[in-house]
């Protein structure tokens, strides 16, 4: 009888015990990490995308420098470099990507998709606010996967060619992920669909994005604009391109004087100085360091002696070669400003209305930048007459204002539809004592980089044509 | 034989309120008083226990009565008592021997040896003090079987039976001090209030802690308050010389010197010189500066080769030497312990004075411990321990990780310290000095004294326990337990450091008129950071206890458990600061300034803060049975629940309970063996059960942390997230099976045991390569399993009792194998597992953890020296291929762990005297040696000493594997060698631990003893003179020396 009434209090006990479990749910609600959220408020949003460790600084792979004429490397340093930056260099067919490029090259730039499609993804989930910090943070999430995607695609995908649907609807684009949904698989879209989406993405973000913002590692009207003017000059929109120019141009024309910058200092500018309308730079690849790559000799040539960028883009190495300081991004190291700056829309509109024939003032907008420049007033070279070598005149000075700056991939290969224009790149390298030619001629399809072949061979996706 | 009971009349009688009272004493057969012995009724209610002196005082209402004494580790005895006279009563001991009840503790309960199912091991008071340490931890090595200690790194990492997950975290056992899981640093208990400690080895023994026991469980119990009358002090001496500076062959300096004048030569050093800009950072070594300066015409020949010839004969480790010193351990304590019928106390002080090797280095703690019992009254016993712990630890903050060369001077030819080149090029900072008056210098020796890190420590613990008697056979029990441990750690670095100076350096700015403006103020810069640990817990638990006609006995253990545990963080930086006044000046985080001399462009001042907290909840359900029959036949089985708010919602709903189950047969007091005289008994056990191993939380929504400090540029607020959203996440499981055979015989002199496992470890969490278009190379899933087995052994011979030279040994066999059964996550590059696989768990499949790989080697070129490997199937030089080659290709030897590990024990007494020594043996395992990189070596490290045995000419090849040097130097073909066949080795050796001689005075109660630890190698299977079981320099030799007073 006693047991039966221990086994009863037993029972009741741990009948308590369950009980306490259930309504003890909330004790163990209890975060366990302070600074752990789940992403539900504008507020959480917004910090996702002041990340400017993760976004701003991984939207452009650094391989967008590789395939341009801007520089070169002594057979010394070439020896010392990684086997995939060798590879690279000499434009291998097949450059192997190791881990850890797969994830510079790759998945950081994608994870600032990722951002971009999980902020995007929770406002639709919230109930939606007449806010704008709403719009604000929407349009941005939109304007920085349009940004990603237009730089990715600039080093995995072929030129977009206006007069060439058929290149543009069957040549691979990017895979286009629109959502943080991790079981969606990755397929590639065409070349059309990419543009299209960056488009897209880029005018819907316009109408969101306030004119003007404290720094400019948030997006703002006046970036989406400009993004906007280079990608329609991209894809030889010069019309629109022009129009764009000229919108982000009446918001936002301040140019910096270099009569005013120290020619002596290997960071003559400042991070976000006062020409930068959107921050972003290049993840680093250790070949374009100030040490070991020299600026090609030729470029160097066409800068005047009067042309202050001469100083303070370039120091002299005690051999003779030339090294580049001219960051926009304001380091010196091998982090390149890939953002958007008010000289490259100067340089656009000068370039589109060179285009459409109005040459004198496609000289005068060139004018505006290059007075700049120079230690004396510049002028427009008056011997240059037709249409052509206005033209030509403009685009290397694009080449000179924008070196370093991610865009030069895009020119060479938007140029080289030109006959006019072309240009085969040649690099040298002396290999057990024999100087060896390797070169990369117009529209080869080496000038899409390799998917990193991890990518391909998890998701199945297509591998660029060799 | 039965009981022995003498009724002397030694007292009176007295009438109370119509009771009687009856005093009486207890002796032993010895005649010594025995304490603590419960007297009962034969309804077995208390009547009172004896004391210190072994008298009681009990109240009886009605005479005649049967009285029932006990105490474990006695037989008990019953006596009729039918007059209120005086009584003594004699208690035997229960065994023959000296043989102590064994009991094991789980944190949870007292187990008896007998009834227990499951896989323990107990290591009492005299193995531990065996080896004088200062933590608990320390004096564990090899004293159990099961329990590995894989000291490579020179802090142990301890597992039991094997590791059985994949991340690093997860593979340490669980530390249960007293009764619930020790949360604070266990630097913090001192080793002389451990009264034992209990190890659980299977799932029946573990399974009582649920989700957190899958790596098996260490019980610590303190010394708890008894009833005698007695003092223990203790003082400990242990002296350690520096550890061998020479151990690592290297290159010496007249060599190194020649090749750093033949790479000069080759322009091997011109790239470094051709950007002026650049220069300014590159630290140059004194040669190549010498020469260059030589070249440039700066000095001449004459000069530069007498300097050079004078640093032909330095070694910098001669210098370093004054860096280290004597190692000095100083240890008292002192334990009182005294007590009364209704209650006992004891109090302990320790105090240990630790002098590092290292010259700046010391650490002192004071460890205070009270423990109380009280008997409130006849059913409610309650007991309140309190503990404070206060630790202080000194160590310079200096700067002395700077580029070595091997005729690097710290001293000049007086022994004055001197400054050696760093971070900035050499004559870029001494030209800095003289034009601009900034010092930029680092003078080693000097900066020791220019900074200093304290790290203070305080740890309070208090716990109560409640413990009453419902019914007979119901106890139920209420645990309160406190814990607090406060870390106060400062950084102190005085202007001229060399820290400070770095930093302020670089925010100094010239002004137009040639001064200098500082925009990071001048002054001292502290860096400080607090932690608060504080946790609760209580526990309710009933234990039901039942015997039924003496052959049915039933053990039931039900109970819940709440815990919660708080750390809050923080800690900041101080800019300008006056360390006399500890006054402080503000700073302008926010905007960047151009550095000194644009050296690294425009900077922003370092900021250094943080705030942090992290809250852990538990919620457990726990209950155990045990059914014993005949007291042959027990069935045990147990089932813990646990919730928490680490695994999030998802998890803690679809968790089921873990649960174990287990027999037991005493075969020994079956009829057909109970004749054997020379069998003191015998049994087999076998279990089987799962535990559980905490892995991260499952969600289904993104989980985005907020980052302690602003965005660099903006001040902004941002988030991250790191890991993508999981909504199957759940903890590992580790699923156990155990058997065993226990045995003693010829009374207890040879006893032992064999236990043989099997374990499997499923869900274990592994990184799951996923698309990394999705922003992430991996998620975290619940995908790998471990097969593990093994065997442990242990047999004890111990000399006949009477004998005046008493002698045992003890032999301890472990072997344990855990090979990785499913794994699809990450793969890194071969290369990596080649470099990395000693060092790291790195689960591959079909293999074992700590996998050691290396590529097959085939000799040397007999032309040029060059390493060969073997690329599909031929002989190959192309080190490129040959470092990707598939993994599958290269050799495959085992696991760096140890499989198979044990210790030989043994102690010799003669009288008074005694004399203890225990051997260590590890076999079965693999590490790989260094050897020299010539790509490395070419840019200033110091080269490894297989240097000299290196391919010259041909020929060598016959008597030598270490390539040939050549210019320019191939990284890739370094690799080849340095991760390939010649350079892994076996790594079995047996180890001489400790030795130890004591000696106790006949007349006073004095112990003094003498010890050495890590004694030496008594044999290894290389032969290059390493010590395999660390990575680097092994530890010296230990001397300690100690007294011990007990009356």
């Amino acid at each position: 009888m006693k047991l039966l009434r221990n086994m009863i209090s037993a029972r009741l006990l741990y009948c308590m015990c369950l009980f306490t479990l259930m309504s003890c749910n909330k004790f163990l609600d209890e975060k366990s990490e302070s600074s752990f959220v789940t992403p539900n408020s504008l507020k959480d949003l917004q910090a996702l995308l002041d990340n400017n460790y993760t976004i701003n600084t991984n939207l452009a792979p650094g391989l967008l420098e590789m395939n341009t004429d801007d520089f070169y490397v002594t057979t010394a340093v070439f020896n010392g470099l990684t086997e995939f930056e060798k590879s690279l260099y000499i434009w291998d067919d097949e450059p192997q990507f190791l881990p850890a490029n797969n994830n510079v090259y790759w998945k950081n730039p994608f994870l600032a998709i990722f951002y971009a499609n999980t902020v995007l993804d929770r406002l639709r989930k919230m109930e939606k606010i007449e806010d704008a910090n709403y719009n604000y943070i929407k349009g941005s999430a939109l304007f920085f996967r349009a940004y990603t995607y237009y730089q990715m695609a600039q080093v995995y995908c072929s030129d977009f060619r206006k007069d060439n649907p058929e290149h543009n609807n069957i040549s691979l684009g990017m895979p286009l992920r629109l959502t943080p949904n991790f079981e969606e698989k990755s397929i590639r879209s065409t070349l059309d669909e990419t543009y299209r989406q960056i488009l897209n993405d880029l005018e819907e973000a316009l109408n969101l994005l306030p004119v003007r913002v404290d720094f400019s590692t948030r997006p703002s009207r006046t970036a989406a604009l400009a993004m906007l003017a280079r990608v329609n000059l991209l894809m030889q929109n010069y019309d629109k391109a022009l129009e764009y120019a000229e919108k982000t141009l009446a918001v936002h024309n301040e140019l910096m004087d270099y009569k005013s910058r120290n020619p002596n200092s290997t960071t003559p500018f400042e991070i976000m100085n006062p020409e930068t309308i959107f921050l972003a730079y290049n993840t680093d690849l250790t070949i374009l360091n100030a040490k070991r790559a020299n600026v090609d000799s030729t470029l160097f040539g066409l800068y005047d002696d009067g042309d202050l960028r001469k100083t303070i883009f370039f120091n002299k190495k005690t051999d003779g070669t030339i090294g580049f300081k001219g960051n926009y991004a304001g380091f010196y190291n091998s982090s390149f400003f890939c953002g958007l700056a008010v000289d490259e829309i100067f340089l656009i509109k000068s370039e589109c209305l060179a285009r459409k024939g109005e040459l004198n003032m496609a000289k005068a907008t060139l004018e505006v930048l290059l007075n700049k420049r120079f230690a004396k007033e510049y002028v427009f070279p008056s011997a240059l007459k037709s249409q052509d070598e206005v033209l030509t005149y403009i685009l290397q000075e694009r080449r000179k204002e924008l070196i370093f700056r991610g865009i030069r991939v895009s020119d060479l290969k938007r140029l080289n539809r030109d006959q006019k224009f072309q240009k085969t790149l040649v690099r040298k390298i002396v290999r057990d004592g024999v100087e060896k030619s390797y070169t990369l001629p117009p529209n080869n399809l080496r000038y899409q980089i390799l998917i990193p072949q991890d990518v391909v061979q998890i998701t199945g996706m297509l591998q660029n044509p060799r | 034989m039965k009981i022995l009971l003498l009724l002397v009349i030694i007292s009176f009688t007295s009438h109370l309120y119509g009771q009687q009272m009856i005093k009486g004493k207890v002796y032993d057969e010895t005649g010594d008083p025995v304490t603590k012995v419960t007297l009962r009724d034969s309804q077995k209610k208390m009547l009172g226990a004896s004391d210190s002196q072994g008298n009681f005082n009990i109240v009886v209402t009605q005479l005649p009565l049967w009285i029932y004494c006990s105490k474990i580790g006695y037989l008990t005895d019953s006596i009729y008592l039918n007059n209120a006279i005086g009584i003594e009563i004699v208690l035997k001991q229960s065994n023959t021997q000296l043989q102590e009840a064994v009991v094991y503790s789980n944190g949870f309960q007292k187990l008896p040896k007998e009834r227990a199912t499951g896989s323990f091991e107990n290591l009492g008071n005299d193995l531990l003090k065996r080896r004088i340490s200062s933590t608990i931890i320390g004096q564990l090595d090899g004293l159990a079987t099961g329990l590995q200690f894989d000291n490579r790194t020179k802090s142990a990492q301890l597992n039991i039976r094997g590791l059985n997950s994949f991340s690093g975290g997860n593979v340490k056992p669980l530390i249960v001090l007293d009764n619930f899981p020790f949360e604070g640093t266990l630097d913090q208990i001192n080793p002389n209030d451990v009264e034992d400690v209990t190890l659980l080895k299977d799932a029946a023994a573990t399974s009582i802690w649920g989700a957190r026991a899958g790596n098996g469980v260490i019980v610590i119990t303190t010394k708890k308050a008894t009833n005698k009358f007695k003092i223990d002090f203790s003082s400990n001496w242990t002296f350690q010389p520096p550890d061998d500076l020479y151990y690592e062959p290297i290159v010496n300096s007249t060599d190194f010197i020649d090749l750093e004048m033949m790479l000069f030569d080759k322009g091997h050093f011109d790239n470094q010189f051709s950007n002026p800009l650049a220069l300014r950072k590159i630290v140059l070594s004194p040669v190549v500066d010498l020469l260059q300066k030589l070249r440039l015409g700066e000095i001449q020949q004459d000069e530069a080769d007498r300097k050079i010839r004078s640093w032909r004969s330095y070694d910098y480790r001669k210098d370093k030497e004054k860096f280290y010193r004597v190692a000095a351990l100083q240890q008292d304590y002192i334990r009182i312990n005294s007590g009364n019928t209704r209650s006992d106390h004891s109090v302990s002080i320790g105090w240990d004075r630790n002098l590092s090797q290292h010259i700046k280095s010391l650490s002192d703690r004071i460890s205070i411990r009270q423990t109380n019992l009280f008997d409130v009254t006849d059913n409610l016993q309650l007991q309140a321990n309190f503990s404070y712990t206060s630790t202080i630890d000194r160590a310079p903050a200096g700067t002395d990780n700077f580029f070595y060369y091997p005729y690097t001077r710290l001293f000049d030819d007086v022994g004055n310290s001197i400054t050696v080149p760093y971070l900035l090029n050499q004559n870029y900072v001494s030209e800095l000095g003289a034009k601009n008056g900034i010092d930029w210098t680092l003078n080693p020796m000097e900066d020791l004294n220019k900074s200093l890190t304290k790290n203070k420590m305080d740890h309070f613990a208090a716990n109560m326990i409640a413990r009453y008697s419902i019914f007979k056979g119901i106890t139920g029990q209420l645990i309160y337990g406190a814990e607090t441990q406060k870390s106060r750690n400062t950084s102190l670095y005085e202007e001229s450091s060399f820290f400070s100076r770095n930093l302020i350096n670089q925010f100094t700015q010239q002004t137009n008129d040639g001064k200098l403006k500082y925009i990071l103020p001048k002054g001292a810069i502290q860096d400080r950071s607090f932690s608060t640990l504080m946790s609760h817990r209580i526990r309710a638990q009933l234990d039901f206890a039942k015997n039924w006609a003496n052959s049915h006995e039933l053990n039931i253990l039900i109970g819940t458990e709440l815990s919660h545990r708080k750390v809050d963080g923080n800690s900041y930086r101080n800019y300008g600061v006056d360390a006399d006044v500890l006054t402080v000046q503000k700073v302008d985080y926010v905007n960047p300034y151009p550095t000194f001399d644009n050296l690294y462009g425009n900077n922003y001042i370092p900021f250094y803060g943080s705030n942090s907290q992290n809250v852990q909840r538990f919620l457990s359900l726990f209950a155990n049975a045990a059914y014993t029959f005949n007291g042959k036949y027990t069935i045990s089985g147990s089932m813990r629940k646990d919730g928490s708010n680490v695994f999030g919602a998802i998890t803690n709903e679809k968790w089921n309970p873990l649960w174990s189950t287990g027999v037991a047969w005493a075969l020994a007091e079956e009829n057909f063996l109970k004749d054997i005289s020379w069998i003191s008994s015998l049994k087999i056990r076998a279990t089987y059960g799962t535990s559980g191993n905490i892995g991260g939380g499952a969600n289904r929504d993104p989980i985005m942390i907020y980052n302690a400090a602003t965005a660099q540029y903006t001040n902004y607020q941002y988030g991250l997230i790191n890991t993508p959203p999981n909504p199957y996440l759940k903890w590992e499981e580790v699923q156990t099976f155990n058997s065993a055979l226990e045995f003693s015989m010829l009374k207890n002199r040879i006893s032992g045991s064999v236990e043989w496992y099997s374990k499997r470890s499923v869900d274990l969490i592994a990184p799951d390569q996923i698309d990394p278009t999705t922003g992430f190379g991996n998620a975290y899933r619940n995908i790998g399993v471990i097969n593990g087995r093994g065997w442990d052994a242990k047999l004890s011979i111990a000399s006949n009792p009477n004998s005046s030279l008493k002698w045992n040994t003890t032999f301890g066999f472990s072997y344990s194998k855990s090979v990785v059964k499913d794994y699809n996550g990450a793969i890194n590059t071969t290369m990596n597992y080649a470099e990395s696989g000693p060092q790291i768990l790195n689960p591959i499949l079909d293999k074992e953890l700590y996998p050691v790989f290396a590529y097959r080697f085939e000799g040397l070129d007999p032309q040029n020296g060059d390493p060969q490997g073997s690329y599909k199937g031929e002989v190959s030089k192309d080190y490129q291929k040959l470092l990707n080659d598939s993994l599958q290709n290269l050799h495959y030897y085992g696991s760096a762990l140890p499989s198979h590990y044990g210790f030989l024990r043994g102690m010799l007494g003669w009288k008074k005297l005694q004399f203890t020594f225990s051997i260590n043996y590890k076999f079965g395992h693999y590490f790989r040696k260094r050897t020299v990189g010539y790509a490395g070596m070419f840019n200033g490290t110091a080269g490894h000493g297989d240097f000299y045995q290196r391919w010259q000419n041909p020929g060598d090849e016959k008597w030598t594997n270490i390539p040939s040097m050549i210019y320019p130097a191939n990284t890739s073909r370094d690799n080849f060698y340095k991760y390939a066949e010649p350079n892994v080795l076996k790594g079995d050796v047996i180890r001489l631990q400790d030795l130890r001689l004591s000696y106790s005075f006949a007349k006073i109660p004095i112990q003094v003893n003498a010890s050495v630890n890590n004694v030496g190698i008594l044999w290894k299977a290389n032969k290059k003179g390493l010590d395999p079981d660390y990575f680097s320099t092994p530890p010296s030799r230990i001397y300690s020396f100690g007294i011990n007073v007990n009356f």
